[in-house]
């Protein structure tokens, strides 16, 4: 008796069938598999996710934005501002920037005005601080202060916490104009203005695995 | 199979690339993720004036008695506040070497009488405010904005002081701050 070796083809073929077939059985028998008894578990109270607040206060506002006039060479103009963290999430990274419009003389260059902030873990008292006080950006023109820039001090607030700024715009000293007969010199500083808009930014603090 | 091989170390090159990439915006990403609040405050901020202007540039002198006396005004048409300012004559002779300012505080200079009897008479009282020998006087006087000071200068030298010029000059250091 001879046994015929089966053809490539054919085993192929063969194959091909088998598989087509244990296809259907297994579509023919899976909602087989979950039917009849079933169990299920659930804790008793359900879970409630809620995200939580990132939202920065700024006091003092008003204040803050009361004009300065006549400013004259060497003068210092010193504003607060509180800073509070009042979103239920702690912050980080306290960050700042400023955003300028007017006359360039007055935004950059050697006669720009400058700005520097201080904190204080207190509210300033007649421009005291009696908590911790730390330099956060030292004299810079205002115009150079474009970029969202972290304080020198990494400020973080937890939520609720506040940090009290104290911030200089000062014309510098160095500035020597002569009026002459009543013309300013030219590329005078003297008769500008300028807007600055002083931004704050607080990020969220690092996301948590729990 | 040569084609095979390099298929397979191109394709792992990819794979590297990409999954660098995927690092590295993960990375720059989480460095700005997450919540950020801001919150903004505008100020305006505006300099001053330090300027002042003579009534005239030119003065006209008067001479009596070997002395030739001239009169103007000065008005701060700046928005600071001064503390004083610089006065230049020229044009004169001789006169330049030996030069004083009064003011009339509380009124002002005007001139009387004609001729040879012609001279110049304060309607206040007179405050002396400097002498020079250089035509260049330092005015010490306090002159608020937009105020002005009534002022005689004085040439006691032997020459002729008519056809005199002169001209204001104010410093940073005259302007008075606000603050």
């Amino acid at each position: 008796m001879s046994i015929t070796k089966p053809s490539r083809k054919a085993t192929i073929r063969l194959a091909g069938v088998g598989v087509i077939g244990a296809s259907l059985l297994v579509a023919a028998n899976g909602p087989g598999v979950f039917a009849g008894l079933k169990a299920e578990a659930a804790v008793a109270t359900p879970m409630a996710a809620t995200t939580g607040t990132l939202k920065l206060d700024l006091a003092n506002g008003a204040a803050f934005a009361a004009n300065i006039d006549k400013l004259a060479p060497g003068d210092t103009v010193t504003r607060y501002v509180d800073l509070t963290n009042s979103g239920d999430l702690a912050a980080q990274a306290l960050k700042f920037k400023v955003d300028t419009t007017g006359d360039a003389v007055l935004t950059t260059g050697a006669k720009a005005v400058t700005m520097s902030i201080k904190s204080c873990s207190v509210a300033w008292a007649s421009g005291a601080c009696s908590g911790t006080e730390k330099n956060q950006a030292s004299d810079t023109s205002v115009g150079s202060l474009g970029t969202m820039a972290a304080f020198a001090n990494s400020v973080d607030l937890a939520a609720g916490d506040s940090i009290f700024l104290k911030v200089v715009f000062t014309l510098p000293s160095s500035i020597d104009e002569t009026t002459t007969d009543g013309t300013a010199p030219a590329g005078t500083v003297q008769g500008k203005s300028a807007t600055v808009k002083v931004t704050f930014q607080e990020s969220q603090r690092t996301a948590v695995t729990g | 199979m040569v084609t095979t091989r390099s298929t397979r170390r191109a394709t792992r090159v990819v794979l590297v690339v990409v999954a660098v990439c995927a690092l590295a915006t993960g990375f720059a990403s989480a460095a700005y993720a997450g919540i950020i609040a801001e919150r903004s405050a505008s100020i305006s901020i505006a300099t001053g004036t330090w300027s002042a202007k003579a009534s005239s540039s030119s003065v006209s002198f008067i001479k009596k008695n070997s002395v030739q006396t001239g009169i103007f005004t000065v008005t701060n048409n700046g928005s600071l506040g001064l503390s004083g300012f610089s006065l230049t004559f020229s044009g004169t002779t001789g006169a330049t070497s030996q030069l004083s300012v009064s003011a009339c505080q509380g009124g002002s200079w005007s001139l009387t009488g004609t001729g040879g009897n012609a001279s110049h008479t304060c309607s206040g009282t007179v405050a002396d405010l400097g002498t020079a020998t250089s035509g260049t006087i330092a005015v010490s006087t306090s002159l608020s904005a937009g105020s002005t000071v009534s002022l005689r200068v004085s040439g006691t030298g032997s020459g002729n002081a008519g056809g005199t010029t002169v001209s204001v000059k104010v410093a940073k250091s005259n302007a008075v701050s606000t603050r």
